[in-house]
């Protein structure tokens, strides 16, 4: 038991947390990315 | 007053609150067919969290998978292992969705099959294909209502009369502010939701057993093979979880009334912002599995699991709280189901009816017929409601291995061009066939898999193969912008 859960329980609702956390790691490099790609395409003008 | 009128009474406010917000939605609002559909692609992050949200927490959260931790015990998991795996799915997909949608003046998913593969028939066929299995979702919805209104009422009201008048608002609110009607009843919905489902998910367990953790406790030492697989089944082993959860998170967002609520953003960042918060929604999902959990000591000889959320609520809270609950799980019945009927309605009469039997039809006829297909739905749903039985959860699992095997013309559609129209017809009717056939005959799961992994496995080979030897039509999203009605183009039709 982990936190009061058992640990397949705990598991899974870990990710409930940890997903967001990624994915909004994954949508700050693409912004940053598409940023990036603008620039060089403005740069190559 | 007798605890069934106060339970009934404080239910119904909120069932009608919920509704006037409803019909109040189309008050400054032209309703042509774009914003009967898609709401003219104008909305913001939160009425998208709360268009979503309201799609993905139906009566199956409420009632369906406390009911499944009651009966089946380790095996209702998956839906909290699919759930983070869903939207990491949607941050993907969805955004190119919209963009083809908002460039083609995309308003229904079979729309996004006729552009990309320039085929009527298939469209048809994936728009025929949405209105069948819409119906046993929206039987789930209407199921749950009655269920709901029948325990919070004490049995006082009927759960076929429940069913009735519920629907009759749904269909009547869907009818007047479409897309906009739903998104603001999500409002009340969610709320109610999220406050009851926070509460009754830390305060049953606490009242029982002390806690979460004692209440666990005292499940694995009374039946401790409850909460492992398979639980309290024979078949639904870890090759069943895994296959369910995989099929479940690329299927998901395959429903028809995902693309409608994903065409409604004003932007594909909305949309990404919006898969980033949703897996923190999910949590209330763990609440209500822990009420489940719970029943299965307190409650231990119901005869229906799909009853032991609302059963255990009656028997620990006063009946005002019991008219909250039935309040907010009515409305978790009814919004479901309302875009359910207003996706189905469009499918059927823009995608199906219109380019086969009637090409000459204009906008504002298809938009007529949408909106008496919503009635012709409604009675669909109500009829095998009322006339037939089945446990929830079986019902979502069928709809899903069917949804489910739209996967392969959508992601091969955004992301390869050598897909061909014949490769994804070919893949589409054979997966279709193979999960009806096994989940028809009893055979799900088949060897340990789940049915509608087998059928999309089976689908995504034939595509490939039949892709390989015909041949790839030139077009698709990269012509230019087709505008897929005349409503579209001039947004001027009313509804």
């Amino acid at each position: 038991m982990i936190f009061g859960l058992p640990f397949n329980f705990f598991w899974l609702v870990l990710w409930l947390f940890l997903t967001p956390v990624c994915m909004w790691g994954a949508y700050h490099c693409e912004v940053s990315r598409t940023k990036g790609d603008r620039g060089e395409e403005g740069s190559s003008r | 007053l007798s605890p069934s009128i106060i339970a009934l009474t404080i239910t119904s406010i909120i069932v009608l609150i919920g509704s006037l917000l409803g019909f109040l939605a189309r008050f400054h609002h032209k309703m042509d067919l774009e914003q009967w559909t898609v709401a003219g692609r104008g909305f913001g992050l939160v009425l998208v969290w709360l268009l979503m949200a309201g799609e993905i927490y139906t009566t199956f959260t409420f009632l369906g998978a406390s009911g499944w931790a009651y009966s089946r015990g380790g095996p209702v998991l998956y839906v909290i292992g699919y759930a983070p795996l869903m939207y990491v799915v949607s941050f993907y997909i969805l955004p190119p969705v919209w963009e083809v949608g908002r460039k083609h003046g995309l308003q229904t998913q079979a729309d996004f099959f006729q552009v990309r593969y320039g085929s009527k028939y298939l469209a048809a066929f994936v728009a025929l294909v949405g209105v069948v299995f819409l119906i046993p979702y929206l039987q789930i919805q209407v199921t749950g209502l009655g269920l709901i209104v029948e325990v919070a009422s004490f049995g006082g009201i009927h759960r076929s009369l429940a069913m009735i008048i519920g629907v009759s608002l749904v269909a009547g609110f869907v009818f007047v502010s479409g897309i906009r009607g739903v998104a603001w009843v999500s409002v009340i919905k969610d709320a109610l939701l999220l406050a009851t489902v926070l509460f009754i998910g830390i305060a049953i367990p606490r009242i029982y057993f002390g806690g979460i953790g004692k209440m666990f406790a005292a499940l694995a030492s009374a039946k401790p093979d409850h909460l492992v697989m398979p639980g309290s089944t024979t078949n639904l082993g870890h090759l069943w979880y895994v296959s369910s959860v995989f099929m479940t998170a690329v299927g998901f967002y395959m429903w028809p009334q995902y693309f409608a609520a994903t065409f409604t953003a004003k932007s594909a960042k909305i949309i990404q912002r919006n898969a980033i918060i949703m897996p923190l929604y999910s949590i209330t999902m763990s609440l209500v599995l822990f009420v489940g959990f719970c029943a299965v000591l307190v409650l231990p000889n119901l005869s229906n699991g799909d009853l032991a959320l609302l059963t255990l609520v009656r028997k620990t809270f006063p009946a005002w709280f019991l008219g909250i609950i039935g309040g907010a799980g009515a409305l978790t019945a009814m919004l479901p189901a309302a875009i359910q009927l207003l996706a189905g309605a469009t499918l059927y009469a823009k995608n199906l009816f219109r380019p086969i039997f009637a090409p000459r039809m204009t906008d504002q006829q298809v938009a007529g017929l949408a909106r008496i297909m919503v009635f012709v739905l409604t009675l669909g749903a109500l009829f095998f409601a009322i006339f037939t039985s089945v446990s929830l959860v079986s019902l979502l699992m069928l709809g899903y291995a069917g949804v489910a095997q739209l996967f392969p013309g959508v992601i091969l559609g955004l992301f390869s061009k050598r897909v061909t129209t014949a490769g994804v017809f070919a893949g589409l009717i054979i997966g279709i066939s193979i999960a009806a056939l096994l989940m028809l005959t009893g055979h799900d799961p088949y060897y340990g898999l789940n049915a509608g992994f087998i059928a999309l496995g089976i689908n995504f080979t034939v595509t490939a193969l039949v892709s390989a030897v015909t041949p790839v039509r030139v077009g698709g999203f990269e012509q230019p912008s087709l505008a897929m009605s005349a409503s579209t183009a001039s947004s001027s039709n009313r509804v």
